[in-house]
């Protein structure tokens, strides 16, 4: 019988297909990455925002410090945007235990943002390059190095983000994520399509950056936002491959789930100030659409998996509306047995499909990190993750319309 | 290069028309597995019957064994065939054809049991349970409240539903309902007795005052 959970059933399934069979082909389109390089490397400054961040600055200057590009070149400028613990105070240690590094504190009078930050590192540079970087990142040593590599021709390098933290099952399946993100990256680098650059680490050419504005202060995912208005004055971007750099990931579900928020609710910030840059003429756009169509995928999943439960539960539900709570008799003639005749043809083949592109990529993107990754943290990835990376979705959406801009 | 978006768009396409194809090989085994267990649940319950009229005291011992893989058999035949029609994409008129395929090996069971019961003295309590789609409520309530006396009782109560919407065309269900008078649904015939929708405690009665319950 068709009913609007079969159609949405139906929709979903075509569209999760029709994503990951697009994407699919990004890889047999792959191109090789140019390296055209500089005679003489520039001088780069690098913004580090930091809000209540004294247990973190430090390892984010320690990792610049032991940076394979020359250190006089470095210029480390960290804005203490009102921080209430004591991250002033970790930054003037490193500053007077470094004479020889050039790192500068400025002090907001109160929390004024971390676009308004970095802005304000933006208006007083006087280097070609400026990296934003979070105080909880770590960057590779040759990290900064490779975004230089590739900034020849570009005004945006993204570098690869992974997690720095990795202990638990949760921070295990957002490893993957990123993993797969990265891969993701990589192949949208090939076409000028990338749709962010990552907080933790991104090169931005200074002149471009100050033309569009700087960073909008508005916004709660600003490292999106500015792509967005940079792609409007005919910007481009690229990904450095090797430009790795290590940030503290969310270990519990409620994090997680509120830092998806933020960025789902970035993103639709982004699309209602920028609606031309939806557009399907251009990479980049196509790739927005893409990324809506995601949007459409994760909230009917969530609505069709709150329904699933209700399925469930309607038989257990009855039991105790009509017989009470005597469960010992189900629990006696319980047994398990699986007959394959049984079994939902069309969900089972949904399933494999999406399982067997899904691992292919997979597949790749580790390659790509040389990194080894657990089945089981796979299947989580694969068949639950996506349950919170929806119910942050659902909520960005809600709070978008509702005007909500706060982090 | 290629024109990515609209080859995505076609290869998805080409996935769903093997997914199709599949499907429908994976639906046909299905109901060809299924139709084969009927059959062979038909010949046996037709067995039974005749059987049935051989049955005296001395024999009693020699059919019980038989008599309870056979009730095992047709519940499991039941659990597959209401999984098959939930998610089968066959027409529903093979479906209904299925089902009264079904619906003749359960009645033909329920005699032999009765006759059974009457030559063996065997303390069951047989349940016929009428229902149809259109009755929510009162037959989700019976059909819980039966499961659980039949997860309790185990062998001790027999059920035997009849979907009288499926087997509208059945002349057998059809007599079976006019022999009990079953102008409303959900109806009960517990062993021989004709009741309408029962709390639990008045139906755990019932089938007690049959059963030797106290042994459970």
């Amino acid at each position: 019988m068709i009913n609007g959970f079969v159609l949405m059933a139906w929709g979903i399934a075509v569209a999760s297909i029709y994503i990951i069979v697009y994407y699919l082909l990004l890889l047999i389109e792959m191109e090789g990455e140019p390296r055209r390089r500089y005679r003489r490397q520039p001088d780069v400054t690098i913004a580090i925002p930091a809000y209540n961040e004294g247990k973190h600055v430090r390892k984010s200057l320690d990792s610049l410090l032991v940076s394979n590009y020359p250190l006089e070149k470095i210029h480390a400028v960290v804005v203490d945007d009102g921080s209430k613990d004591h991250t002033r105070k970790e930054v003037r240690k490193f500053i007077r235990e470094h004479p020889d590094f050039d790192v500068k504190l400025l002090v907001n009078s109160k929390n004024r943002g971390k676009a308004y930050s970095l802005n304000r590192v933006l208006k007083t540079t006087t280097t070609d390059f400026m990296i934003t970087m979070d105080a909880d990142s770590e960057a590779h040593p040759h990290a900064l190095s490779e975004l230089i590599k590739y900034s020849k021709d570009v005004s945006i390098v993204t570098p690869c983000v992974l997690p720095r933290n990795r202990k638990g099952r949760i921070e295990k399946v957002q490893e993957i994520e990123y993993i797969y993100s990265n891969y993701l990256a990589s192949l949208l680098s090939g076409f000028d399509a990338q749709t962010v650059a990552p907080g933790p680490f991104s090169l931005f050419r200074v002149v471009d950056l100050k033309n569009v504005g700087g960073f909008d202060e508005d916004s709660v995912a600003e490292d999106l936002e500015v792509v967005f208005r940079m792609r409007k004055g005919g910007h481009s971007m690229r990904l450095a491959p090797h430009a790795k750099v290590y940030t503290e990931i969310p270990i519990k579900l409620g994090g997680l789930v509120k830092q998806r928020k933020r960025w789902k609710q970035g993103f639709l910030y982004a699309v209602n100030k920028h609606p031309k840059g939806i557009a399907p003429h251009t990479e980049f756009g196509r790739q927005n659409l893409m990324n809506f169509l995601y949007i459409f995928v994760t909230l009917s999943v969530l609505f069709l998996f709150a329904r699933g439960i209700f399925v469930v539960a309607e038989p257990a539900l009855n039991v105790i509306r009509y017989v009470g709570f005597d469960i010992w008799p189900y629990l006696q003639s319980m047994h398990f047995s699986i007959d394959f005749l049984s079994l939902d043809i069309q969900m089972t083949l949904y399933i494999s499909v999406v399982a067997f592109i899904t691992s292919i990529f997979l597949y790749v993107a580790t390659q790509f990190h040389d990194r080894r990754i657990n089945p089981f943290d796979a299947f989580l990835f694969m068949f639950v993750y996506g349950l919170a990376i929806s119910t942050a979705t659902l909520l960005a959406t809600y709070s978008w319309v509702k005007g909500d801009r706060k982090w | 290069m290629v024109n990515r978006a609209p080859l995505a768009g076609i290869i998805t396409t080409f996935i769903f028309l093997s997914g199709f194809t599949m499907g429908f090989f994976w639906d046909s085994m299905r109901s060809n597995a299924i139709e084969q267990e009927l059959n062979r649940l038909s010949v046996y319950s037709t067995s039974l019957l005749i059987e049935s009229q051989l049955i005296d005291t001395t024999t009693c011992d020699a059919f019980w064994p038989i008599l309870k893989d056979a009730l095992g058999d047709l519940g499991d035949s039941m659990k597959t065939y209401v999984s098959y029609t939930e998610s089968s994409v066959s027409n529903i008129d093979y479906s209904n054809l299925l089902y009264k395929k079904y619906l003749l090996s359960n009645i033909r069971y329920w005699m032999f049991t009765e006759k059974y019961k009457q030559t063996c003295g065997w303390n069951v309590s047989t349940v016929i349970f009428f229902f149809d789609d259109d009755c929510d409520g009162e037959c989700d309530a019976m059909s819980t409240r039966l499961d659980y006396l039949k997860r309790k009782y185990d062998n001790d109560v027999l059920i035997f539903p009849i979907n009288l919407w499926l087997a509208q065309d059945d002349p057998v269900a059809n007599s079976l309902a006019i022999l009990y008078n079953v102008t409303e649904l959900p109806k009960l015939v517990i062993d021989g007795k004709v009741f309408g929708a029962l709390e639990l405690n008045d139906l755990e009665a019932l089938v007690c005052s049959t059963v030797n319950c106290d042994k459970y």
